[in-house]
């Protein structure tokens, strides 16, 4: 195995606690799971000082139902989400999402906070140090130019998380913590605002704050399902996903959301898509005029396993399969 | 006397399978010794360069370092075939791939000795590289070894059987085809580990080898000590596959290392490593022609291979023979000629990985059997029946073939796919598809010229009614303890679980050669056979004495001597051993196995031979979805002729095995490189080994042709099944959707990419 660089670990049991250690600590990260970032430690891409462990830290682990709608703890487990009956009743694309993430010992693992706040991937970066030194480092971590489009200014590192598209389709909300000045500081908005379409700043997160939860509105008739593309049938992260959230009211489509993952640096919502499919009736033909839309706004590069016209024709197949089954 | 079977052919524990199951196996990295420390090696981030200078001295500084090692150490060469000793254990004045040994640290712990290579400071003179076969050929002023007279030419291999000129010209028709199979790793789950200890001047190397007797052999030569000096240990291994099949560079360094800290030190690849260092399957270009006449049968096959062999020579030249040795069966094959080479460029060498030579090969022909087929509108199945090799025969190129249950093989695993009702009717988008193969029990000659037996083993029984047996075969979880357990008890008349099995420790068993090229069952069993014999006729002997009973009245039946149909009391094994042992002390037996002399009187005519050949058949069923280009293999009906089956479901797993093995090389597995020679894929999230889930439905056949040589006529199971699941994947896509795709692995992409082509011709 690669080693682990040294860190201390801090076990806060409250969240201001882990709160304040993070601010004191600026060389301190988050952790919860660890599929993700003990990985990248490994591979010399994160050398934290201190982690903070946020599993013990009492609600986060929490998934509360109400009238309201459903609130789940940052450190609700993959596995809990793929399996748990309400979940997979009334958000079955959060589910599904949830249970096509890695492999199942890592969804026992991996949490939902851990995977919204995943890293970006690319090839060029996913390495160990001996290897990146080898090529020469990159725009995302030590070096200088993007080596998967050399001669760009952006790093186009690949958004991958699973659960993402689906809980955006879902309308999630997102609430965040920090700790300034002493005090608990907390903001909550619409998840997609979370994400930046920006490989190396991946998202809003100041430092030392978290995500402390996330909100998901009532289902009230809400379909929804995700599709995701990969090599292999297990453990492979997405080359494509997508994930589609609507109702159906009086044989029409309405509430339409369709977000597809992995083909940039962040979610992308498929506008010109869910245009096409709002408020129309979803015949034959609707659904595939609307999935071959679904790319628009993507300009993926070659930096995963598929070429990027792959991945893209695969998303509108995947997308009108998703819709063809979801209006059954 | 002869009897029906006690243990062979039932299904027997494996010996080390509750160790495994519970975790208390040990394996080599699971080792601890007093003082131990751990080694780490620097690796070139270079594809090509000249080393100027070395500095180590920052690094012997730190604190916790307590031994450093450069190529300055033991600049010995060596390699795996005496042709080729082009390698040392840590580079001297150059380096030929990104990963290449350059020096190495032992230091009291991993990331003490981690932060002591940053602290090496390699003067490189970079040079040009190579990564392109085609261009290794051709080019002068880039030598990855100063020694190839030609280009990079490693070496050319040419070899003609028949007239070929005149099999084309009898030819009714004749097709032209090429093709490449892509690199592939063998990706065991143990990483190579070595610990190596020095005390009282002597030697210990624990190592997760599939071959201590070279490795015994090397390190005394690498290291001048005397070979009496040194013991190789092999532990628990998990997964060789070929990967652990020569000495490596980790072994010798880790000797190196405690030589000079007068520690025991250990290292361990990382997964990294692993794959950076590979010795994995060569990538093969090929091309083919073929004649045959209306009715199928072949009048002259020509076929021209370039092998990529990365850095170094490794297995290679045997590689290079074998690939054009094993196409000369199993069909039969009048006039044959094969013209290749292989050569140098600056990637990580390649060398044996399971189906060793043959698997590309049988690949390429396979499907262009398939075509020629097609072609004439002949039946894929009627093609390979007419053309299938018949027990005793010689090849062209003079393999002699004793037992062959090829055309049951065939008839087998097409059946289970109701062929004749299934193939060319299934709707669009499905297919079934078939391919032969057929592989060596082991080589007749052995790797460094010597007329010594292949295989040796010793058993004792001793009082306690316990059967030992001493091998130097190396259990690589193929099951070869298992096996010489169940042959001794078979032989001996005692049960399986009262014998022991010590293997592959170079002080307390005798040599056997390794666990490459599918030998130990025939070798390491024919020995075992013979020794367990011996002991046997001695217990026997002492009884026979006792009671004035003639000794062929007597047998031993489940670890009771008995003589039916005389008064006589029957006696324990136990009783009947201290009788032996009373009468002429301690009660041993021997025996070796040396393969008859079969090598061909040409160049190249020692690779290929081998004391039997399995024979095998594939029929794959696939799923086509011309939409996305996904291949999904629904069934694999796999039968291999094993001549007989010793332990059923450890031969069914053998066949299992090889099988995922092959589907993913043909659908998934891809050991690819970045244009400036970093790995593609250095890890296995990567590197698409395939899953659980990735696995159709395997149904094994067993065919017993009982080979007249093999013990209890067994053969080879571990390997030939490798060799028909890849062509058979690639018939039955071309059944489901009428296209033919002569790269492997096959992507999605590619798939798209031939219907489109089809769509458009």
């Amino acid at each position: 195995m690669m080693v682990l660089p040294a860190f201390s670990l801090l076990k806060p049991v409250s969240l201001t606690e882990a709160l304040s250690a993070l601010a004191e600590n600026p060389g301190a990260l988050p952790v919860a799971g660890g599929t993700d970032l003990l990985v990248l430690m490994k591979h010399g891409l994160f050398n934290p000082s201190h982690l903070v462990d946020l599993k013990e830290v009492p609600g986060l682990g929490r998934i509360a139902i109400t009238d309201q709608g459903v609130s789940l703890g940052a450190c609700v487990r993959l596995s809990e989400l793929r399996d748990h009956p309400e979940i997979r009743r009334s958000y079955r694309a959060l589910s599904d999402a949830a249970g096509l993430v890695a492999s199942p010992p890592l969804q026992n693992r991996g949490t939902l906070g851990g995977n919204i706040c995943l890293d970006t991937r690319c090839h060029y970066y996913n390495q160990s140090a001996f290897w990146r030194q080898s090529l020469g480092f990159c725009l995302k971590r030590e070096g200088n130019i993007c080596r998967a489009a050399p001669g760009s200014k952006r790093c186009f590192a690949t958004f991958s998380s699973d659960t993402v598209p689906a809980l955006i389709a879902l309308g999630a909300r997102v609430k965040l913590a920090g700790w300034q000045e002493g005090a608990l500081t907390e903001r909550e908005f619409p998840l997609e605002e979370f994400f930046v379409e920006d490989g190396i700043r991946r998202n809003v997160l100041h430092p030392g704050e978290v995500v402390a939860g996330l909100h998901l509105p009532p289902a009230k008739g809400l379909r929804s399902g995700y599709r995701k593309y990969r090599q292999r049938a297990s453990i492979d992260y997405p080359l494509v996903s997508v994930a589609v959230a609507f109702r159906i009211i009086e044989n029409k489509l309405q509430n339409v959301r369709v977000v597809v993952g992995a083909l940039a640096s962040a979610p992308v919502a498929a506008v010109e898509t869910m245009a096409v499919l709002e408020g129309n009736r979803p015949t034959p033909d609707l659904l595939g005029r609307a999935a071959e839309l679904v790319t628009k706004s993507t300009r993926p590069v070659k930096n995963q396993a598929s070429s990027p016209g792959h991945r893209r024709h695969m998303a509108r197949v995947l997308c009108r399969r998703l819709l063809e089954e979801m209006v059954k | 006397m002869s009897r029906e079977f006690q243990w062979i052919g039932k299904p027997m524990l494996r010996v080390d399978g509750v160790a495994k199951v519970t975790g208390a196996a040990q394996y080599t990295d699971d080792m601890r010794l007093p003082g131990m420390l751990v080694g780490k090696i620097l690796r070139s981030p270079h594809a090509h360069a000249r080393i100027r200078s070395i500095d180590t001295s920052r690094a012997e500084a730190l604190p916790g370092v307590k031994a450093v090692a450069t190529g300055k150490d033991a600049p010995v060469r060596y390699g795996i075939l005496p042709v080729s000793e082009d390698e040392f254990p840590l580079a001297v004045d150059k380096v030929r791939y990104i990963g290449d040994e350059v020096a190495a640290v032992a230091a009291l712990d991993e990331a003490t000795a981690v932060r002591a290579l940053s602290l090496i400071e390699v003067d490189y003179e970079v040079l040009p590289a190579i990564f392109d076969p085609h261009e290794a050929l051709v080019r002068e002023d880039v030598k990855i070894h100063e020694e190839t007279r030609k280009a990079n030419i490693e070496r050319r291999a040419t070899l003609s059987f028949g007239d070929v000129e005149a099999g084309f010209l009898a030819a009714d028709y004749v097709r032209e085809d090429t093709f490449f199979k892509g690199a592939v790793t063998h990706a065991p789950l143990e990483t190579q580990s070595a610990l190596a200890q020095f005390r009282d001047g002597r030697l210990t190397l624990w190592s997760s080898t599939q071959v201590p007797h070279y490795l015994h052999r090397y390190l005394a030569k690498v290291l001048g000590i005397p070979a009496e000096q040194i013991r190789v240990i092999k532990p628990h291994l998990g997964g060789g596959f070929g990967g652990k099949g020569e000495p490596l560079p980790l072994e010798f360094t880790a000797c190196i290392l405690a030589r000079k800290a007068g520690r025991p030190v250990k290292i361990t690849y990382t997964r990294e490593e692993v794959f950076l260092t590979h010795r994995g399957r060569h990538p093969m270009h090929m091309k083919l022609k073929t004649g045959v006449k209306k009715d199928g049968s072949i009048t002259a096959l020509h076929f021209e291979c370039l092998l990529d062999g990365g850095a170094y020579g490794s297995y290679g030249i045997v590689t290079l023979y074998y690939s054009g040795q094993l196409l000369a069966g199993p069909y039969a094959i009048p006039a044959y000629r094969f013209e290749g080479a292989r050569v140098h460029t600056n990637k990580p060498a390649c060398g044996a990985q399971r189906g060793h030579g043959g698997v590309q090969p049988r690949y390429a022909f396979e499907v262009h059997l398939d075509r020629i087929a097609t072609d004439l509108g002949i039946d894929p199945l009627e093609m390979r029946l007419k053309n299938a090799v018949e027990p005793n025969t010689r090849t062209v190129n003079e393999l002699r073939i004793t037992s062959c249950g090829f055309r049951d093989c065939l008839e087998r695993s097409s059946n289970a796919l109701s062929w004749t009702e299934r193939r060319g009717k299934l709707p669009r988008g499905r297919g079934v598809g078939i391919a032969g193969g057929f592989y060596i029990c082991g080589a007749a000659v052995p790797i460094y010229y010597n007329s010594m037996p292949h295989s040796n083993v010793r058993i004792e029984a001793d009082r306690s009614g316990r059967v030992t047996v001493f091998c130097g075969a190396s259990d690589i979880g193929q099951g070869s303890d298992t096996m010489l357990a169940l042959v001794a008890a078979e032989t001996i008349g005692v049960s399986p679980e009262s014998v022991r099995v010590v293997s592959a420790d170079t002080d307390t068993t005798p040599v056997d050669l390794g666990s490459y090229s599918s030998r130990v069952t025939f070798m390491a069993g024919n020995a075992c056979r013979a020794a367990a014999e011996e002991v046997r006729n001695r217990v026997l002997s002492a009884v026979a004495e006792m009671n004035e009973v003639p000794i062929d009245q007597l047998e031993i039946l489940n670890g009771v001597v008995e003589a039916p149909g005389y008064l006589v009391r029957t006696l324990s094994f136990q009783e009947a051993v201290a009788l032996a042992e009373a009468g002429g002390g301690p009660v041993c037996g021997s025996g070796g196995y040396t393969p008859p002399k079969l090598a061909g009187k040409y160049r190249g005519g020692g690779v290929g031979p081998s004391p039997a050949y399995s024979f095998g058949a594939h029929a794959a069923e696939v799923e086509v979805d011309e939409e996305t280009g996904d291949v999904k293999v629904i069934r694999l009906a796999a039968a291999h002729d094993l001549g007989r089956t010793l332990n059923p479901p450890a031969a069914e797993g053998q066949v299992e095995g090889a099988a995922v093995m092959g589907l993913g090389e043909t659908l998934l597995e891809d050991h690819g490189f970045l244009d400036s020679g970093q790995h593609a894929n250095p890890s296995l999230l990567e590197y698409k080994v395939p899953t659980a889930l990735d696995v159709p439905d395997i149904e094994p056949f067993l065919v017993e042709s009982v080979d007249p040589e093999g013990p209890f006529g067994a053969k080879e199971v571990g390997e030939g099944s490798l060799h028909p699941s890849i062509p058979a994947i690639v018939n039955a896509i071309y059944d489901a959707v009428g296209v033919w795709l002569h790269e492997v692995p096959i992507t999605p992409e590619a798939v798209l990419k031939a219907l489109r082509k089809k769509e458009k011709p």
